[in-house]
């Protein structure tokens, strides 16, 4: 995808109405499909809209591999499998690397250990993901020092959404084939899995206010002073 | 058709509402002609809301079965003081006289001994919390108590001091104090998803609202501009509406037009108000409108402070960022014209998107994004962009709306001096960051574009420029622009001071000029 196309999608809805910043860290990774799902309460186990019972098993696996049970709880407690079914569910463009993706780690899994990669212990789990992870983190770093250059060549032509429910929905982004061998598939998984578990854990109730500590969002008669000394 | 308004204006932000409520005051008869619904910032955002309450965690802006916000256009009475982070700042003399000062960008027809008593009237009536400072680049103004900084942010400005910058309390309209009418801000920590106790300014309730118990001002809201009437006399004569709801058109007549649509919907509201007379588009002789588009350019900065790693969670999303790097270019040596300021500490903590970017997975990343969560800071620049004759807004003419409108297209081309400035911006606060003993996340693929501004330039050559001093139409006498598109030099600071100022000012001129009959 070329610089001026990655922008104009980058800017779309950010500008016009609370010029929001451009941060990793405002968006929920992977979510191009912006619906409005009603509040609904928990009623029974969670059936997949996605995945089978075997890549949802995985994935619940590499989920809770990714943000493990401490002593508050991990990925799987706090719901990230059915948030990320929910998520890869309604943007058609992961599906293909989900699915060849668990499909490869579960090979892997076979090939290594003999048995799934549900019935794996952690040291066997981190003896399979530890290199793909260290291959993600490599890449961000490089990407980020790519980073320092500005870009001058060519005018940036951009829009804002539109998002009134009458207005026509943006064209569909066309899914990438995910080939089981595309030597990159399990960099691809991981961090695709690592993002939408990172998103679901750290907005869920047992991630933000348990794991975290968040305990805003009320009313308080003065801003305290700062009371932390460094050091 | 409505035909007996002595103005009829075109928006209700921050410009809409600021001269709709002070022409009233003088007795004068108001239209304000809005293109959303009335919206109620008690009741109808979802300003509590956590991410959890919703299965896909996006929150979304307007509560089940409320409607408005939800457009590029911020279609709601209020415009987009309903969601603003209400950061209010003065330009100073030498934002606005660019060109004296060293040659670059353009200066604007007044000055700040002009503004300034404008400034004054805003501050006082809506209430703009900060601290004087006595800098010269960042005027003071009548302030109410300013609000302490983070932790975070005291961390900041120790190291900004060291390479002598200054960062200062946060200058915003919200209330730090109780006024008559309005409670102090409580610190609930979600300006931008509305202000549900009204705390922080916003031109519904704070100017429209009293405006129209005065029966001075009627508001059109759910109607959708979509060109100003001009008679043959070369007269504004009212604007035509579509309805957003049940897609009739409308008319609103009065003896004189303002558009206060925001920057880039004026620009295209004018472009789209073609007649044999004005075929490139209505105000537009000079072949000016949509050029001079200028918007602020950021590029943030997500960090963790050493200082506060691993320290317990506390409340401190206050009311979004307390503290602001005052500009400290103008006086220094630089390869590039004009400077750059910053927001400091912005996010609220409902959300850990950043967690995405810590290396590794298991227990230890587990452990690294519980002790970061409380040193997790954006540091944001702002920069001045100066004109350039690839960047303007226009029309694209075969991408309409849901309402056959066609849709702005905005063109932006970064020159050699954004460049310069944006390396410069990054650099110093890098620089900076490094001092506050930070961890960096990440830094910006480039500079990216902010609030819109210009394209309906200021000036006094009716050649160069598409209104006057007083916001006045060159080629319309009774047709006014009041936004961020007549800023002929954006400089870095948040322009909707300057807005609310501009249109307190321009009231007066239009007050005197209804009662000489000139209109």
């Amino acid at each position: 995808m070329n610089e001026t196309r990655r922008h104009a999608i980058k800017l779309l809805g950010t500008v016009g109405l609370t010029c929001a910043f451009p941060f990793a860290g405002d968006e929920l990774y992977g979510q191009h499909v912006h619906v409005t799902l009603a509040q609904t309460p928990a009623t029974g186990p969670y059936t997949p809209a996605f995945f089978d019972a075997a890549e949802y098993a995985t994935l619940s696996s590499l989920a809770n591999a990714i943000i493990p049970t401490t002593i508050t709880p991990g990925a799987v407690a706090a719901g990230v499998p059915e948030y990320i079914d929910r998520v890869v569910s309604l943007n058609a463009e992961h599906q293909p690397l989900a699915r060849a993706g668990l499909a490869w780690l579960e090979g892997q899994s076979q090939t290594k250990f003999s048995r799934a990669f549900t019935a794996l212990d952690e040291a066997q789990q981190v003896e399979l993901l530890q290199p793909i992870s260290d291959a993600v983190d490599r890449q961000q770093r490089d990407a980020q020092r790519a980073r320092f250059r500005t870009e001058t060549a060519g005018t940036l032509v951009y829009y804002v959404a539109i998002t009134d429910k009458t207005s026509p929905a943006r064209p569909a982004v066309v899914p990438r084939p995910a080939p089981a061998n595309d030597p990159d598939l399990p960099v691809r998984l991981f961090r695709l899995i690592k993002n939408l578990t990172a998103d679901g854990y750290y907005t869920s109730r047992v991630g933000l206010l348990e794991e975290l500590g968040y305990n805003g969002n009320t009313m308080l008669a003065r801003f305290p002073e700062c009371t932390i000394r460094e050091q | 058709m409505q035909n007996d308004f002595d103005v009829v204006i075109v928006g209700s932000g921050a410009s809409g509402g600021t001269l709709a409520a002070h022409l009233a005051r003088q007795g004068v008869r108001v239209a304000l002609v809005e293109g959303g619904p009335r919206v109620n910032t008690r009741t109808d955002f979802n300003t509590h809301a956590m991410p959890f309450d919703f299965p896909t965690r996006q929150i979304p802006t307007m509560r089940p079965g409320k409607e408005g916000f939800d457009s590029e256009r911020s279609r709601g009475v209020g415009g987009k003081t309903m969601l603003w982070n209400a950061v209010a700042l003065r330009l100073s003399q030498r934002d606005l006289k660019g060109r004296t000062f060293e040659g670059a960008g353009e200066d604007w027809p007044i000055d700040y001994k002009d503004l300034a008593p404008y400034y004054d009237v805003i501050e006082r009536e809506v209430g703009v919390c900060g601290n004087r400072d006595g800098l010269e680049d960042l005027p003071d103004g009548e302030f109410l108590p300013p609000v302490p900084m983070k932790c975070s942010d005291q961390i900041i400005r120790r190291a900004a001091e060291s390479l002598g910058a200054k960062v200062v309390h946060v200058r915003k309209a919200t209330l730090s104090v109780a006024s008559k009418t309005r409670p102090a801000c409580h610190f609930c920590g979600n300006c931008m998803a509305g202000c549900d106790v009204v705390a922080k300014y916003n031109s519904a309730d704070v100017h429209i609202a009293p405006a129209e118990l005065s029966g001075q001002v009627t508001v059109f809201h759910d109607s959708i501009v979509r060109e100003v009437i001009v008679s043959d006399e070369n007269r504004a004569t009212g604007v035509r509406y579509i309805h957003r709801v049940h897609k009739r058109e409308g008319e609103v007549r009065g003896r004189t037009v303002v558009l206060a649509c925001a920057c880039v919907q004026s620009i295209a509201l004018l472009m789209m108000s073609t007649s044999r007379r004005y075929p490139n588009g209505l105000a537009n002789s000079s072949g000016q409108l949509g050029r001079h588009f200028i918007p602020h350019f950021t590029g943030g900065i997500e960090c963790l402070l050493e200082g506060l790693a691993g320290k317990p969670a506390t409340n401190d999303e206050g009311f979004l960022d307390h503290a602001y790097l005052a500009s400290f270019m103008h006086t220094r040596k630089r390869n590039y014209a004009r400077s750059f300021g910053a927001q400091l500490n912005y996010q609220n903590r409902r959300f850990a998107g950043w967690a995405k970017t810590i290396n590794g997975f298991g227990r230890t990343y587990k452990a690294r994004v519980k002790a970061g969560y409380p040193a997790y800071i954006q540091f944001t620049p702002y920069g001045e962009m100066l004109p350039n004759p690839q960047s303007f807004v226009d029309l694209d003419r075969d991408r309409t709306d849901a309402f056959g409108l066609p849709q702005a297209r905005r063109h932006l081309q970064w020159g050699a001096n954004e460049e310069a400035l944006f390396n410069d911006m990054v650099r110093w606060s890098l620089s900076m960051l490094d001092r506050a003993g930070a961890e960096i996340l990440s830094v910006p693929d480039g500079p990216a574009p902010n609030h819109e501004l210009g394209g309906c330039r200021m000036g006094r050559d009716p050649k160069s420029s598409v209104v006057n001093a007083d916001c006045r139409t060159h080629d319309v006498p009774n047709l006014y622009v009041i936004d961020g598109s007549v800023f002929p030099s954006a400089s870095e600071k948040n322009p909707t001071h300057t807005i609310m100022a501009l249109a307190a000012r321009a009231a007066e001129h239009i007050t005197e000029r209804l009662r000489k009959g000139e209109l």
